[in-house]
């Protein structure tokens, strides 16, 4: 994907920040704020496998920051934003030991093991009932101080979002970008040309860990209770998954336009008429992708782009 | 601790370990025909536990026909699975797990909604065949290592199994050499699915159904899969399945002592730790080899 | 510019006897040809000296340094690049870019990103690719990938160059183009040994040409002279000159 020009990339944002000053119906303000959220965890997701790591376990992120920000800032007192932060700063955290693990493991191998973490971690969630309250879940959960809820979650989930979109495009112009781009093209060869991929690889598992903590902390003010198969549920894992492949994963847009798509036509077209097929969308493009579609949307865009 | 009921976790622990190697046999037959990892292994088994569960109440059949009703009424789904497998593209390892991924939760969200999200479990007579042995278990441990030994007896010495493994390690080479690739691959799957749903029959006589309860079978079979390949790693390919028997001997009694000394509780986290550090812990050309 | 020695280097793969106690020096700043039928221990030859595979016996020399077994990217520090028969490019990176990583990652560090870019479009124009720097590899040519691969190998600056088989299975012109290139490696200074199965992109620009045949160096010598070497003409009996 060449580089879009970056004034209509302003106007559309300018443009998505206009609906709730016009008095838009929350319920379609909630919908796109989810629809915002999902972007993001697509986008994170999307960062990884960029550079060239699959991962079939980001629901462990996810969950981690619901939990680290809904009992900092229900249990230690925490203002919300700093709980929100912190949580982020937890998602990397969380995400250091696949990070470290992709020295040793990649491609099938890794994918298995993030797999396998994920649920190490809904389990431990569920287990360890002192801390995180057990199956019962986490009730009461303090909600960011934005006024108005539906609009302020609107333009939260968009401005990360968009801060998302900003940091990854500029990481990606950067040497970290080329290493990423490297690593995932050939590794074998990156190393014969100097490249470490070990640190690398780190960072992007602690990038897209982090943001999609972010992502799981917003869930939980907006939503206000979480529970271990609420928020590190295999459908967080799968889901950003299916997203970010059908869009395109190693595109900058793709993931979050994938995500988009997707959770509109299930939300908005699928839910209120066909409710019990409301999941049609994403195992269609899973099917799509992994039968016909390997580089998912913006493959297309690019054959009809020219080589 | 006392004796007995070491004793009564060991023997516990061997029966179990003997029945997750069965389990597992339906994954790794897959893998080894086609290099996909199945990740709705897990679901399958289950889905054959409950058409079991549902049969018996609505026919009120015994356990023991219930076994091969499943079995047989599984092999539909795994023929279906053996066409959307078979187009997976390359790499198939990573591509195969998206694909299965989604099944997988795609089932679960179906059996959510048929049998909704209580423990069921299919009744069978009381009794112990020994102390801390339920008849229930010794029956799934003896079918496992009927089934198992069986299996390796057709694939070692009957044409069949030479057949099989030859598709396994090269198929084009056997279409080559006359081989119906396809026909070994339906087959294949067929079976799979079948062992399958006879093993989630039987694992309902013992634990509880219920949707969720995929996850841990899968995790357990790929555990099982990389664990029991080592033999074969390490250069003595002739018995393949008893390197699975061996490795799922193993973790059986593991569980059992760590229950025995621990408590239930943390059961499920054991699994999933358990193939995190095999993951880790195996050789490293074998996965470099898997990977790139 | 380095200067490489073999010091009867052997390896047996099994039973099958690759390199026979095979003693060769390249000296610093020479193009140096590596000819042979298919078979005869080039690919291996470049494989042990490039830490693919460790010899079964003898010791290999990097100047005074024994680089004998050591890992690839150890001796990519060291200043050894390599191109391989198949091009191992970043598929779907642009050309550019593909050179930019060696650059990047290379021996020569922290240099401005704009330096960094002007020296990968000058490492195409080196092989004659600069037309095609945007393009992604896949949408390149055979003969553009294996310039390009060459390119690649020049990003981290190497002293000692193994290029295999640059200009195998391309047209007339291809193969003229890749004989600008050695051309231009000559005069940039670079040790180069190279394997070619066929004389002649190299014809005009090496300094000397070594023989390969069944493990053994069977002719050493300038090109005008070993190429009328009758034991050369024996070992090529059956391929095309």
């Amino acid at each position: 994907m060449t580089a879009v020009p970056l004034a209509a990339v302003a106007a559309l944002a300018l443009a998505l920040a206009v609906p709730p000053l016009v008095g838009f119906d929350p319920y379609y303000l909630y919908v796109l704020g989810t629809g915002w959220l999902w972007a993001t965890l697509a986008c994170a997701w999307g960062l990884l496998a960029f550079a060239g790591q699959v991962s079939f376990g980001h629901a462990a992120y996810f969950g981690a920051g619901a939990y680290a920000s809904a009992l900092l800032s229900q249990s230690a007192g925490w203002h919300p934003w700093l709980a929100l932060g912190a949580a982020g700063l937890v998602g990397a955290a969380v995400a250091v030991p696949m990070g470290l693990g992709a020295r040793r493991l990649g491609g099938a191998p890794l994918a298995l093991a993030t797999f396998a973490y994920a649920e190490v971690c809904r389990l431990v969630a569920l287990n360890w009932t002192a801390l995180t309250g057990g199956g019962a879940g986490l009730v009461g959960i303090p909600s960011l101080p934005l006024g108005r809820e539906r609009v302020g979650h609107y333009y939260v989930a968009l401005g990360v979002l968009v801060a998302a979109l900003v940091i990854v495009a500029g990481l990606r112009r950067t040497p970290v970008g080329l290493a990423w781009a490297a690593i995932r093209e050939r590794e074998s060869r990156a190393e014969l040309l100097g490249l470490t991929p070990a640190p690398y690889k780190l960072l992007a598992f602690a990038c897209s860990g982090a943001l999609t903590a972010l992502g799981g902390a917003l869930f939980a003010h907006a939503v206000r209770y979480i529970e271990p198969d609420l928020v590190f549920g295999r459908g967080l894992s799968l889901l950003p998954l299916v997203m970010a492949t059908f869009g395109g994963a190693h595109s900058l847009l793709g993931p979050p336009a994938g995500a988009l798509m997707l959770y509109l036509l299930s939300e908005v077209v699928l839910q209120p008429t066909l409710p019990r097929l409301h999941q049609l969308p994403y195992a269609m493009a899973l099917v799509l992708v992994v039968l016909v579609l390997p580089r998912g949307l913006a493959g297309i865009a690019r054959r009809v782009e020219g080589p | 601790m006392s004796l007995t009921t070491l004793g009564e976790a060991v023997v516990a622990g061997l029966a179990n370990g003997a029945f997750y190697a069965f389990l597992a046999l339906g994954f790794v037959a897959i893998f080894s025909l086609t290099r996909a990892l199945n990740l709705a292994h897990g679901e399958l088994v289950l889905l054959g536990g409950y058409v079991g569960y549902a049969a018996g109440r609505a026919w009120g059949l015994p356990t023991a026909l219930l076994v091969p009703l499943s079995a047989a009424a599984l092999v539909p789904v795994g023929l279906v699975w053996r066409v959307l497998i078979a187009r997976v593209r390359e790499p198939v390892e990573l591509n195969s797990m998206v694909l299965t991924f989604g099944l997988s939760l795609l089932l679960q969200n179906a059996m959510l909604g048929a049998w909704a999200a209580d423990y069921r479990l299919i009744a069978t007579g009381p009794g112990a065949v020994v102390p801390g042995l339920s008849t229930a278990r010794a029956a799934g441990a003896l079918v496992a290592l009927v089934t198992i030994l069986g299996l390796e007896i057709v694939l070692t010495r009957t044409r069949w199994g030479t057949v099989l493994r030859a598709t396994s390690r090269d198929a084009e080479a056997a279409a080559l050499l006359g081989v119906n690739v396809d026909r070994v691959g339906l087959a294949t799957f067929a079976v799979a699915a079948a062992i399958a749903g006879a093993g989630g029959v039987l694992f309902a006589t013992v634990h509880y159904l219920h949707p969720g309860g995929g996850v841990e079978l899968t995790l357990l079979a790929i555990t099982l899969a990389i664990v029991g390949q080592l033999p074969a790693a390490a250069g003595r390919r002739r018995q393949p399945l008893l390197g699975l028997l061996a490795a799922g001997l193993a973790v059986g009694l593991v569980e059992a002592l760590t229950l025995a000394a621990a408590g239930p509780r943390w059961r499920e986290l054991v699994v999933a730790l358990s193939l995190l550090a095999v993951l880790f812990a195996a050789p490293g050309p074998a996965e470099r080899g898997a990977a790139r | 510019m380095a200067r490489l020695v073999l010091d009867r280097v052997s390896k047996r793969f099994g039973g099958v006897h690759a390199l026979r106690e095979l003693t060769l020096a390249v000296e610093s700043g020479s193009l140096v040809a590596l000819l042979g039928p298919n078979g005869a221990g080039k690919t291996t030859l470049f494989d042990v000296v490039s830490g693919l595979v460790p010899p079964t016996s003898g010791r290999v020399h990097l100047d005074d340094v024994d680089i004998t077994g050591l890992l690839p990217h150890r001796l990519a520090a060291l200043g050894l690049g390599r191109t391989f028969q198949v091009a191992r490019l970043f598929p779907e990176l642009p050309a550019v870019e593909n050179v930019l990583v060696g650059v990047t990652f290379g021996r020569p560090r922290g240099q401005p990103a704009a330096e960094r870019r002007r020296r990968a479009e000058r490492l195409l124009r080196v092989v004659g690719l600069e037309a095609r720097s945007r393009a992604r590899a896949t949408a390149l040519s055979l003969g553009e990938q294996k310039r390009l691969e060459l390119a690649c190998a020049l990003g981290p600056e190497p002293r000692l160059l193994l290029v295999d088989e640059l200009g195998s299975g391309l047209s007339p012109r291809g193969r003229a183009e890749v004989a600008r290139c050695y051309a231009r490696l000559r005069e940039r200074g670079v040790t180069v040994l190279a394997i070619e199965h066929a004389f002649g992109p190299l014809s005009e620009v090496a300094d000397r040409v070594v023989v390969l045949d069944q493990g053994e160096i069977v002719a050493d010598g300038r090109p005008a002279d070993v190429l009328a070497s009758p034991r050369v003409v024996d070992a090529y009996l059956g391929d095309e000159p």
